[in-house]
């Protein structure tokens, strides 16, 4: 796998260009603004996710990326060339939010077929072990899983042995081991090196695995940050407690950012003054019980962005 | 170099595998223009004459390529559009024409198959003994005719919403096959319908086939060269429209 190291080149002085960059990329659709103006740079060894609800721009970022779409205004450049560029693509590998595969191929059939594509693919066995999918091989795509199908499409974005990972809203459609699989499987991809673009709906899911956090809102990026700098801007703390005060009464406080009932029955309050709710609490309810003061969300985070 | 040869062959292969897997389509398509051959040119003629023959023969090979071309191509091409895994294979590095090429490739493979499958009835029969030659230009001519009915599936396929791509498909099936001479016979369709069957990818087909069997070259020359004409502007249309919709 190619190694950015960043910086400069040493012996030239020249700064080496990123894998994956935005450059003011203005993207319309039928007059509307689908992406305006962003600016991105995504460096090998990091995860850089976008998020943001839908219709934000975030697949209209990735179809760029990935040379589907050009921009109106500014560029795209992957390893400095266009993203149409077929030699561009041979470093990247995809996996789309929605992508139905030929359901009359056997796993092993596509990847192989995939792996075609690129100078230096790994083995079928490879990809398969890597996307945890070595047990479906031989089974045609059309007789697996929602999930197994989501991992085999893993198998064929890794196959190439890409430099760059541009993944679209990736964990839609997993279960939970799945998500686990491939979230292993990304942060392998990003100890060798590799750049990875990711998008989601729910920023939780990317916790823990997302270096960087791009928050598109109507088209335009509203921030860019660290995850930790992203908490640390909103000192947010969730308060998890059983009360019998009423929930209006809980609303109508102060300290009260964001009411919401956890399915165990409890309620969750958001604040900005924990040791002032929890004290507040106290007082109205001395049989307060099963407290908890918690981190706020990443979700939260974004919603304060 | 070695390793883009691989990539249109493992396209190649991977498309004619799944077309293998689907019988409900790859039968029909191989063995209606054979039965109907059988049953309407063999079976339902009382004597064989050889001028007749050759045209009968060379009917119901160029119906071999309509279903390939518009169905392998128009139909699979507008589902993928559909489904994502178009988009999926523009992302991915897969050398140009690699995709169209072996879709092609593989309605060509249907459309040849069918014609051999159907001079085999001709010869068990009596009823359509071509010489080699001229058997194989027939071949080169039913492989050469899925081209013009690919594009317009391509077109189809590209012009169509996401539910309606298989109706509209379907629409040219009946009259390609039946008003461009080929089930109902020329000299029989009302005049209106002769001046608009002469401008149709099936007529000249027909008229390609026939040439090529008799053959009359000069005639082949212009029936190909419309064909040839017919898919190059489609394809050019089906492109652009692909590129408008990225």
């Amino acid at each position: 796998m190619d190694r950015w190291c960043g910086g400069t080149d040493g012996a030239a002085g020249r700064p080496l260009m990123p894998p994956l960059q935005f450059l003011s990329a203005t993207k319309r659709w039928r007059g509307r603004t689908a992406l305006n103006a962003l600016d991105l740079i995504v460096a090998p060894g990091e995860v850089v996710a976008l998020l943001g609800r839908s219709k934000t721009g975030k697949s209209t970022a990735i179809g760029m990326a990935v040379g589907l779409f050009q921009p109106e205004d500014g560029s795209v450049r992957l390893f400095g060339q266009h993203p149409g560029r077929i030699e561009a693509r041979r470093r990247i590998g995809v996996m789309m939010q929605r992508a139905d595969l030929p359901r009359n191929l056997r796993v092993h059939e596509a990847i192989r077929l995939v792996g075609s594509y690129y100078p230096a693919p790994m083995s079928v066995e490879q990809a398969a072990a890597a996307s945890g999918i070595t047990a479906l091989l031989d089974r045609k795509i059309g007789l697996i899983s929602s999930t197994q199908r989501r991992a085999v499409q893993l198998a064929l974005a890794i196959c190439g042995r890409p430099s760059v990972l541009v993944l679209d809203d990736p964990l839609a459609g997993m279960d939970m081991a799945g998500k686990e699989r491939l979230l292993s499987c990304v942060r392998h991809m990003v100890r060798a090196g590799c750049a990875v673009l990711t998008t989601a709906h729910y920023a939780d899911e990317l916790e823990g695995i997302a270096d960087r956090v791009c928050i598109l809102s109507g088209g335009t990026k509203v921030a860019e940050t660290t995850v930790d700098e992203l908490r640390a801007l909103h000192v947010v703390r969730r308060v998890v407690c059983r009360t019998r005060t009423a929930l209006q009464i809980l609303q109508a406080l102060p300290e009260t950012l964001l009411i919401q009932t956890q399915h165990d029955g409890r309620l969750s309050i958001e604040t900005g003054m924990p040791e002032t709710l929890v004290q507040r609490l106290f007082s109205l309810d001395p049989q307060l019980s099963e407290l908890q003061v918690l981190h706020a969300t990443m979700a939260h985070s974004i919603r304060l962005a | 170099m070695a390793r883009v040869a691989l990539a249109y062959l493992g396209e190649f292969g991977a498309e004619t595998m799944r077309y293998a897997r689907t019988p409900s389509f790859v039968l029909p398509a191989l063995l209606v223009p054979p039965l109907f051959y059988g049953l309407f040119a063999c079976l339902m003629t009382p004597t064989p004459d050889a001028q007749a023959d050759l045209f009968r023969l060379a009917d119901y090979a160029s119906l071999a390529s309509i279903a390939p071309g518009l169905f392998a191509f128009g139909i699979s091409f507008a589902t993928e559009s559909r489904n994502g895994f178009l988009q999926l294979k523009h992302a991915w590095p897969v050398p140009k024409f690699a995709y169209s090429g072996a879709k092609l490739a593989v309605a060509m493979l249907i459309s040849v198959l069918s014609v051999l499958l159907l001079m085999a009835v001709g010869l068990v029969s009596g009823y359509g003994r071509p010489a080699a030659p001229a058997a194989a230009r027939l071949v080169l001519a039913a492989a050469f005719g899925t081209l013009p009915f690919g594009t317009l599936g391509m077109l189809i396929g590209s012009i169509a919403g996401e539910s309606r791509a298989t109706d509209l498909v379907t629409l040219p099936l009946i009259p390609l096959a039946c008003f461009s001479g080929l089930l109902v016979p020329f000299p029989l369709l009302p005049p209106a319908l002769r001046g608009i069957a002469v401008l149709s990818p099936g007529y000249n087909l027909l008229g390609l086939a026939i040439a090529l069997l008799k053959p009359d070259m000069a005639s082949a020359a212009s029936h190909g060269a419309y064909i040839l004409v017919f898919t190059v502007v489609l394809g050019a249309i089906a492109q652009w429209r692909m590129r408008a919709r990225r």
